[in-house]
């Protein structure tokens, strides 16, 4: 049977360290202002009972995923373990998908070109309409680092690295998973449940108040 | 390419649902095209995974390293080192950015210009020796070897360094540990001969089971932890602390308090955050015991707090607690209230006393637990030894020494390293302290021995700094001389006429940044510098090197061989070794030793033997075997026994496989089990580490409820409450020896202790103020209304001074003290590759204002609004010293009012090495620089780091 990859954030563990973030730059090198994974850090309240939030986020790989269906070349799409993937070799950098992922989740890759011709699509496509291959920028997403997983490694960078251990990550059609068995005793949320997009990545958060803090997108 | 939640709406209408897109063709089971996908597990088989340590904070990191064609490619943690358990911090992460840096140091370098002006010409490595050489010899000669100082910084695999200077001559060789937190420290060396007591989270842990096996044991036991000034979960020292506190808080129902006047990461999952005034630790934790003696009811199992049972295993409790009782009825002079009642530090410390009576009792009544105190706070303060050694006494008398879950000291259990390849000549066999020397003073010729020459324990200020003393070399550098008063060569006077440096940035951070540039660039009348010869040697190009006349580029954490120095619960060692060739022209520390050591030779130094250097250590695994012969050297002691075919209390030494296999030899008149040697080889067929069994209760038998004198490691193998006690003709006790050179120097007192109004060093219990503090010390009173802020510092996720120019750190935040505030800027920076042969490219970037993170000024958002601030406007803090520096405030509730925090190295940045650190120098805070630097605390000359009072305007 096909795998169901997804990932759990315990919020109980998560010491705001940041190493998911930097961890995931060293495996899979996003430009500096990019992030395929982030953490934010909202610091609200008054003295002398504030709080701080740390809520660390990736591309949800959502099961119902916005950002496949306006991709014009089928370069993005959900592969059989429910990654959501970017096929660099026809993806032409229109960003629609960029546009679509109500997380930001996605971004154009300013060190990888695009191979695709665009030409191919300008009559449908205005974004890429009159410029060439070498002008334009495939796009980049978590991908739980696939890299890894293909090589049998199910444990992306940042899941790897987490100084809290508070990062689960694992096939959630095995019931007898370790992330299975989590998402089924701890309930977890996901990040805006209300868009329908079906997140794979979980949130136990014991303050659901991180979600309103602490929303930004991950790439701006 | 906006982003905007309407876009999602937009295509949701088109979507209608997971059955479209199944229809779309779109959910395709493709994978990654065939050629994606040969490319990749192609990529994946060619990296060759070597095992090492990590550099970029003093966690030092067990790191996995993954290397193709002699490059670093990833890092992650070691899984098979229990310290961090296969886990890494962002800094470790992020060390590709350093070893791959443009700014780091590349080539030997003699300056051209003056010092601090940053032009230097480039030299080859025998040019650079030679300078430094011929520099030695004539120094040596003029001056005598001991006005030589080499400070090997902070970073603590400096044992080449060590080795070379002492057999130069000098006894002044020191290194971090000075600069560090002395007084945190100090407590537990008096107490037991330790220095770092840590909570017993650090998991896994292998211990002894009834069958003879060794189990992996992660379970913790810990029900309640207090950070007090500690925040492991971003100066993440220890590293077990982070998955440890939360691990043992959901696995165990563990809870955990914070002391801080600031919010830090720890406080904002803490059960409980307690925000005193900075610089009262002490109080909370002497009306901790105050409260804990008054109220403690053996027969009440509510209020059972103290376990008495500590008694047998101790010493001079009695008079401790005599010394302690006396201050109750004493009137503090400020607030007019009995000392270390409830009262009385509520009132100083500034919070409720209902606070001081939860943390009291609960500490006292929850049992396992640990009171844990840190490196800012008591360690940087003027007294923190008082808060150290009370801090001690609690966890003792509340039974928590040792006992599984409770807290340990991580010092006293750690594998032996350093020893003879540090210390002692192969060729002359002895220690090159243990020299004989002769020196002439006052027309005789005096002998003594080579360490009776050090400049602090010798000294006329700090005897006692076992430590040594880093913080007032500015004066010495200045022309002060070094007046020796203690021992034989007592009248004996030198100047300092070099300084070596060595993975350090004490001119940023060895006490206040500009009475450093002021002394080493210090003239004498004839226009020559009065510090002779300045050497920096580092990877990283920082503030100190550029007051250095040569520059030596070292080989960076992933280009030597060394040893990690860490604070586990029992003997656990792992290598660090080269996992890559030095980059550029860099060399490691064995190299750079032999060179200078041959050099030297050459010219005629006859303090240095072939035998002790080049000729012994042709390679780095040598040096590396010579610094752990006999590891681990600890006793076979504890419950369970850690090997129970073994004699209980033999010291154990060997490898793991060798001590559990049986291949031994048992020395019965040495008390020795003996196995194979621990070495670089052994260690790298075994995922680079080596552990041996945990047990606890080290300081008693397995088979009875009685002292085995093996351990603790004081003079009496007791716990020592007493310091300076008769033992039948022998005096004994940490402090005995200091105040036995004071007696044999006609009772002449150390002018440090004097400053307090001690003539000689305390036998049990004592008590005194911090200075810059309005609010403790009736002398600073006066400054309170002019000067309303308390400052505080700490770290970020940064190691200190050294790792700012590495940009995915800038990506990040961290509590209010580095957050996004820069001004646009462009710099060239290490940038990550996706693909190909090299994973760092220089490149030039465009930061956008407002998106990278610089040093802040954290402060209360009360106190903001009432001086008109809002985060991100630009202030001058200055202090009564009449220094200043500059930064941006940033604002919140996450600070206790009255008290301002900066990060160490976080701002003012002077180095161009610094890269996207220097661009932001001129409105990014030093907290250094408003630091006093005459403010060296009394007993281990220690920088008070923590001590100040400011004020602040907009600028």
């Amino acid at each position: 049977m096909a795998k169901k990859y997804a990932l759990l954030v315990d919020l109980r563990k998560c010491v705001g360290c940041t190493s998911c973030q930097v961890s995931c730059k060293m495996e899979n090198k996003a430009p500096l202002g990019n992030f395929r994974s982030k953490v934010d850090i909202a610091d609200v309240g008054d003295f002398p009972k504030p709080k701080r939030y740390y809520f660390p986020k990736i591309c949800n790989q959502c099961d119902e995923a916005p950002c496949v269906l306006p991709c014009p070349t089928k370069a993005t799409y959900k592969d059989k373990n429910g990654v959501v993937m970017v096929n660099r070799d026809l993806c032409i950098g229109c960003g629609r998908c960029v546009s679509a992922c109500p997380y930001g989740a996605r971004y154009l890759h300013p060190y990888i070109v695009v191979k695709n011709d665009p030409a191919k699509y300008a009559k449908d496509v205005k974004e890429v309409r009159g410029k060439k291959a070498e002008d334009l920028r495939v796009v980049d997403k978590c991908d739980f680092c696939s890299h890894r997983l293909a090589a049998g490694i199910e444990e992306p960078a940042c899941v790897r690295n987490c100084m809290g251990r508070a990062r689960v990550f694992g096939d959630l059609n095995d019931q007898n998973s370790e992330i299975s068995k989590a998402v089924k005793a701890l309930k977890p949320d996901v990040w805006h449940p209300e868009y329908g997009t079906k997140p794979l990545v979980f949130i136990l958060a014991p303050e659901k108040e991180v979600f309103r803090a602490a929303d930004g997108n991950i790439n701006i | 390419m906006e982003i905007t939640r309407r876009s999602l709406l937009k295509y949701a209408g088109v979507l209608g649902g997971l059955a479209a897109l199944q229809k779309s063709g779109l959910m395709s089971l493709k994978h990654l095209s065939p050629a994606e996908a040969e490319a990749v597990e192609k990529a994946m088989g060619q990296y060759e995974v070597k095992y090492s340590a990590d550099c970029m904070c003093p966690s030092e990191c067990g790191l996995e390293f993954w290397v193709k064609d002699g490059k670093v490619h990833k890092i992650y943690g070691n899984p098979h080192v229990p310290f961090n358990d296969g886990i890494v911090c962002a800094k470790g992460a992020s060390g590709i950015q350093l070893i791959y840096s443009p700014d780091r140091l590349k080539y030997p370098m003699i300056r051209t210009g003056e010092r601090g002006s940053g032009k230097f010409k480039r030299v080859s490595w025998n040019e650079a020796i030679d300078y430094i050489g011929k520099k030695l010899i004539e120094i040596k000669k003029k001056y005598g070897p001991e006005s030589v100082i080499m400070d090997t910084g902070d970073v603590t695999d400096r044992d080449q360094y060590w080795r070379l200077f002492l057999a130069y001559g000098t006894p002044n060789v020191v290194e971090h540990g000075s600069i560090c937190d002395t007084p945190r420290r100090h407590g537990p060396k008096l107490i037991v001969g330790g220095k770092r007591w840590e909570p017993d989270i650090m998991r896994p842990v292998y211990v002894r089971q009834p069958d003879g096996s060794l189990k992996k044991d992660m379970s913790y036991k810990t029900k309640l932890i207090i950070y007090c000034g500690w925040n492991p979960f971003v100066a993440t020292r220890i590293m077990y602390e982070n998955r440890g506190t939360v691990g043992a808080r959901v696995e165990n129902g563990c809870k955990f308090f914070v002391i801080d006047p600031s919010y830090s990461n720890t406080a904002s999952l803490a059960d409980k955050w307690v925000a005193p005034r900075p610089g009262t630790d002490n109080d909370i934790f002497a009306a901790m015991l105050r409260y804990i003696l008054e109220n403690d009811n053996q027969n009440d199992p509510k209020k059972k707090y103290i376990d008495w049972g500590f008694k047998k295993y101790s010493k001079g409790w009695d008079d401790f607690e005599k010394a302690f009782k006396s201050w109750w009825n004493k009137k503090d002079p400020i607030n007019g209230l009995d000392y270390f009642s409830v009262e009385w530090a509520a009132e100083r410390a500034g919070i409720s006393k209902d606070d001081i009576i939860e943390l009291a009792h609960t500490f006292g009544i929850t049992k396992p637990a640990a009171l844990v105190w840190g490196m800012q706070s008591p360690g940087h303060h003027y007294n923190g030894y008082c808060g150290s050694i009370l801090g001690v006494a609690l966890n003792v008398i509340t039974g928590n020494f040792d006992a599984p879950g409770g807290i340990i000291d991580t010092e006293i259990m750690k594998w032996s390293k350093g020893g003879k390849g540090r210390l002692f000549s192969w060729v002359e066999n002895k220690n090159f302290l243990d020299r004989v020397v002769k020196r002439t003073i006052d027309g005789k010729e005096v002998e003594g021995k080579q360490s009776e020459l050090n400049k602090d324990h010798y000294g006329s200020k700090y005897p006692a700094a076992w430590d040594d003393v880093v913080g007032d070399y500015p004066e010495f550098f200045e022309g002060k001389e070094v007046q020796i008063r203690y021992g034989p060569f007592r009248g004996y006077k030198y100047p300092i006429k070099a300084y070596i440096l060595r993975t350090g940035n004490s001119v940023i951070s060895g006490s206040a940044t500009w009475k450093w540039r002021e002394a080493m660039t210090a003239k004498d009348t004839k226009g020559n510098y009065k510090l002779e010869l300045s050497v920096f040697i580092d990877t990283l190009n920082l503030e100190s090197a550029l007051y250095a006349d040569v520059i030596l580029p070292e080989a960076s954490y992933a280009e030597r061989v060394s040893w990690s120095d860490i604070y586990p619960p029992m003997p656990l060692g792992y290598l660090r070794d080269a996992v890559i060739k030095p980059m550029h022209e860099s060399k490691n520390p064995t190299e750079i030793m032999n060179l200078i050591a041959k050099k030297l030779y050459d010219l005629g130094d006859k303090d240095i033997k072939p035998g002790d250097f080049w000729e012994r250590y042709k390679d780095e695994d040598t040096f590396a075997t010579d610094l752990i012969l006999g590891t681990p050297g600890k006793p076979n002691i504890g419950t369970p026994l850690p090997y129970p075919q073994y004699p209980e209390g033999y010291i154990l030494r060997g490898t793991p496989e060798s001590l559990e296999k049986g291949n031994v030899k048992i020395d019965h008149q040495k008390k020795e089990v003996v196995g194979e040697q621990v070495t670089p080889a052994w260690l790298r067929k075994n995922h680079g580490v080596a552990i041996w069994p945990m047990s606890w209760y080290r300081y008693k038998w397995t088979t009875k409820d009685e002292p085995h004198k093996i351990w603790p490691p004081t003079d009496s193998k007791l716990i020592e409450f007493v310091w300076d006690y008769k033992d039948g003709d022998n005096r004994k006790g940490r402090y005995s020896k200091y105040n036995v050179l004071i007696e044999k120097a006609g009772g002449e007192a150390p002018e440090g202790i004097k400053k307090i109004g001690f003539n000689k060093f305390p036998e049990t219990f004592y008590w005194f103020e911090t200075v810059w503090n309005p609010y403790t010390n009736p002398e600073y009173k006066k400054y309170a209304k002019d000067y309303p802020f308390q400052l505080i510092t700490g770290r970020i996720h940064h190691a200190m001074t050294g790792t700012q120019m590495v940009p995915w750190l800038g990506e990040i935040k961290a509590e209010g003290l580095w957050q996004p505030l820069n001004e646009e800027f462009e710099a060239e920076i290490p940038e990550g590759m996706p693909a190909g042969n090299d994973p760092m490219k220089t490149v030039k970037r465009r930061f956008k204002k407002n998106t990278f993170s610089v040093g802040t000024i954290w402060m209360n958002s009360e106190d903001a609004k009432r001086l008109g601030l809002k985060t991100g406007d630009l202030v001058i803090a200055e202090n009564p010293l009449g220094k200043s520096t500059k930064g941006k405030v940033f604002v919140s509730g996450g600070i206790r009012p009255g008290v301002v925090k900066i990060a160490f190295g976080s701002g003012g940045r002077f180095s161009p090495g610094l890269g996207v650190a220097y661009k932001s120098k001129d409105y990014t805070p030093d907290c250094n620089n408003l630091i006093d630097p005459n403010a060296l605390s009394p007993i281990m000359g220690q920088s008070a780091y923590a001590d100040m009072i400011i004020r602040i305007k907009k600028a």
